[in-house]
């Protein structure tokens, strides 16, 4: 649904939060998980995202696009998730890359349903690179609008993006999984 | 921003799962959630309604009131003047509700001599306020007994008070939640139980931790005491499905909210496939609370016979030894934490066999869900 739709819209009802949530469920569910690697976090991030849109739809000026809206909500809610007593530090000691044996269910799943060998490497980056790195590649937002979602400077989303990109060509490189030019 | 993009920047253009997980069941899920939001917001809505009619109305009524005694005072002002009566005082409680000025005082100088009968028949002076009319600019007969003029419309009675009717929409909410259980109650505003038992047994916190996390069916296996207002209930559930056998761990921490323990927050792990694993420690490290005063949780399971003992060992050498919790499927859970301390990101899980030597050791280091971000304890979703 064309983005111009949503900007003349004061308020949702449950019908067009069912549209809202066809055309951008996954899209929010998979930024949450790419932050939190926890997917009953993500379930629980994604309800509270929607929710919020349907509280406050009347807040979206348009200003913005509505993917770009519900990603800065994302951002947010998994943040104050991370910053929670209780997930503030996970830290599952025994992540076995491409065995199942003995990793978290967690790592498991990722290292099962990983769409690729290059998205099992994007999850193993810290999270301040995996984000902006997404962020840019996966969901074509500019450094703009990045910057907006995350609410730091531009210029940092840009070094991070510098950084996000030599760590990974490293760790691809790693695994020989770098083709690099010849 | 002008540096060509690396070769592989492309293939991050598709999902980075092969499985939709944002499934129509999530969907539902939160559709009911909205709607249930709504209805909840209509209620209120119609309560503030009611609230500002009931308002209006007591205004509009305090209003006449007011009205009343101010014609009063200068009917009886007008009556000491045209009719000499000096019998009635001035500020004595008569009415002259509606109708032309002529009428008041016509009807206030029959009405003032009915007005002190009445008034020794007991009337009240909220009573007598507002006698000797019918609403609608016609006097009271004179010797008749004055009565009140609805005074429902002033003082709403506790059925039609919307605080009360908001008070007990609430209780109604509470009492509907609430399991037909003595020991546990669901305080307005909040949706998980409280527990009202000072000092709980095994039994009650079962039913506590089964209530705050219904349809996941936690088998508690220990309770750890931290200090007279929290407590950590350390749970398990096993599933089993052909040969494989998974186990998650969770920790609530259970504080004391007024009157009785109340969940606060969890951390839960779950494991990978617990049979046929390599492994012979499965460590989790999480942590609750403040980096000054954090509490370090420490579980896992043990998949090695010959590990007797796990402990955890801090950067001080401080040793936490672990609860080891047997389980009938082979594998052994257990648990440690640390006291309340400042947070450090360096410890060892060691292992110790029956003759006493050290057999295992897996130093952990905090790397995992740091995410960059400004630290904003307050950030809320700021659409």
């Amino acid at each position: 649904m064309a983005d111009e739709h949503w900007r003349h819209l004061a308020r949702l009802d449950t019908h067009t939060l069912d549209q809202l949530m066809a055309e951008y469920g996954q899209a929010v569910w998979n930024y949450a998980f790419l932050l939190v690697k926890h997917r009953a976090m993500a379930d629980d991030i994604t309800q509270d995202v929607f929710l919020k849109a349907y509280r406050r739809f009347g807040e979206f000026r348009g200003e913005a696009s509505v993917k770009t809206w519900l990603l800065r909500i994302t951002h947010n809610v998994s943040m104050n998730y991370l910053r929670s007593s209780f997930f503030r530090r996970a830290l599952l000691v025994d992540r076995i890359r491409g065995r199942g044996t003995g990793a978290s269910a967690e790592q498991e799943f990722i290292d099962r349903e990983a769409a690729s060998e290059l998205w099992r490497q994007v999850f193993r980056l810290p999270a301040k690179y995996r984000e902006v790195l997404v962020l840019q590649a996966r969901y074509e937002l500019g450094v703009a609008e990045i910057a907006k979602i995350l609410d730091i400077p531009e210029g940092t989303v840009k070094s991070r993006l510098y950084a996000a990109r030599r760590r990974l060509s490293a760790m691809l490189s790693e695994e020989g999984l770098l083709h690099e030019p010849t | 921003m002008n540096r060509p993009e690396p070769d592989w920047h492309a293939d991050l253009s598709g999902e980075p799962l092969r499985v939709k997980m944002f499934t129509p069941e999530l969907a539902a899920r939160i559709r009911v959630q909205a709607e249930a939001e709504s209805a909840r917001s209509a209620r209120t809505m119609n309560a503030s309604t009611r609230r500002a009619l009931y308002i209006g109305a007591a205004a509009s009524c305090l209003a006449v009131i007011l009205l009343l005694a101010l014609q009063q005072d200068r009917v009886t002002l007008l009556e000491q003047i045209v009719v000499g009566d000096s019998s009635v005082q001035p500020g004595e409680p008569v009415s002259a509700a509606g109708g032309g000025q002529d009428a008041a005082i016509t009807g206030m100088a029959t009405e003032s001599e009915a007005r002190s009968e009445t008034g020794e028949d007991g009337a009240t002076p909220k009573e007598s306020a507002s006698a000797g009319s019918d609403g609608a600019g016609q006097p009271a007969e004179p010797g008749q007994p004055a009565e009140a003029a609805d005074p429902g419309a002033v003082e709403p009675d506790a059925t039609s008070n919307p605080d009360a009717a908001d008070e007990a929409g609430k209780t109604d909410d509470a009492a509907r939640a609430a399991p037909d259980d003595s020991r546990i109650r669901y305080p307005v505003g909040s949706k998980y139980p409280r527990l009202m038992v000072k000092e709980p047994n095994r039994e009650d916190w079962q039913l506590l931790v089964d209530l705050t996390h219904p349809n996941r069916q936690y088998e508690v296996i220990f309770e750890d005491f931290v200090d007279d207002r929290r407590w950590l209930i350390v749970s398990r559930v096993m599933t089993e499905k052909g040969d494989e056998l998974r186990g998650r761990l969770m920790v609530d921490e259970m504080a004391w909210e007024l009157d009785g323990w109340q969940w606060s927050g969890s951390l839960e792990f779950e494991s990978g496939s617990l049979r046929n694993s390599d492994k012979r420690v499965i460590a989790s490290w999480m942590g609750f609370g403040p980096k000054e005063s954090a509490i370090e949780i420490f579980m896992g399971f043990l998949l090695d016979p010959d590990i007797v003992r796990i402990r955890v060992t801090d950067h001080r050498d401080d040793v936490h030894e672990a609860k080891l919790f047997p389980d009938a499927r082979g594998v052994t859970l257990w648990y440690a934490r640390t006291p309340e301390q400042p947070y450090h990101s360096d410890y060892v899980v060691e292992g110790w066999d029956a003759e006493g030597n050290m057999v295992y050791s897996k130093p952990l280091k905090d790397h995992a869900l740091h995410v960059g971000h400004k630290e904003n304890p307050d950030a809320e979703a700021q659409p």
